[in-house]
């Protein structure tokens, strides 16, 4: 399954946002199964802030290991802030190019 | 603020840090400050592109007072800036916040920015090609935080 973190809006910054985008998603999270991957595409987010990423990726890292599966992207901002989370959370996400 | 940047030259791809600074900066003083503002709710913000620079005030707890109830030892508005922006902790604690203020760091030593930003008495002032962090004591106090993004 891919999600396009740009239906959560292009500009991704606040964590009261990114909590109510993991709480909006997490219908679908429900329905998803144990073997399937995640794919995260970030194409169409013009700024992803590491407080609004800490709210939705790092959950759902937590909970889907390495089902979850992050797109490459060459946002500046999703380098910098996927760069402070792995360190914060020392857990390396699984970035697929 | 987002749009605008992003139609300037040189900022094609620059434009998300700057807004990634601005929106942590930001975030900061809302989440830490909410039900707590001890006198005027919210925050400044302001921007001109034509002298490149970003604004941000909040007339809130500040830094110190934010720790200090997680850190009660801390001893100064310098102390307490240094760790806001070196290490992984919250003065929201046990929520798992406090990532922002760290890459802030890490972005404007990366980055062409400069940044000046103060609270208490402590000051951050990163600038040009001397771009180590350091908090020194600045000659005023400035109630809640301030922060200058230059470009």
């Amino acid at each position: 399954m891919k999600l396009q973190l740009g239906k959560f809006g292009k500009t991704l910054i606040s964590r009261e946002l990114g909590s109510e985008a993991f709480k909006a998603f997490q219908p679908t999270l429900r329905e998803f199964s144990k073997d399937e991957e995640l794919e995260i595409d970030f194409s169409g987010v013009l700024t992803l802030s590491p407080s609004w990423a800490d709210e939705f990726l790092s959950p759902l890292l937590s909970q889907l290991g390495d089902k979850l599966i992050l797109l490459s992207s060459d946002n500046l901002s999703v380098h910098a802030t996927l760069r402070i989370l792995q360190e914060a959370n020392k857990r390396p996400f699984k970035i697929k190019s | 603020m987002e749009y605008a940047l992003m139609q300037k030259p040189g900022f094609e791809k620059l434009y998300s840090l700057i807004v990634l600074i601005a929106g942590e900066i930001g975030d900061n003083s809302f989440a830490h400050n909410l039900g707590k503002w001890p006198d005027t709710a919210g925050i400044f913000f302001g921007y001109d592109f034509e002298k490149r620079i970003v604004v941000l005030a909040d007339r809130g707890l500040g830094i110190l007072e934010t720790l200090r109830q997680v850190r009660p030892e801390l001893p100064s508005h310098v102390a307490a800036v240094e760790v806001a922006f070196t290490e992984f902790i919250s003065g929201r604690a046990p929520e798992k916040r406090g990532n922002g203020l760290k890459l802030v760091r890490e972005v404007v030593i990366d980055q062409p920015f400069d940044l000046f930003y103060t609270s208490g008495d402590a000051e951050v002032r990163m600038k040009g090609s001397d771009k180590a962090f350091r908090v020194t004591r600045g000659q005023h106090i400035v109630r809640g935080c301030l922060a200058k993004i230059e470009f």
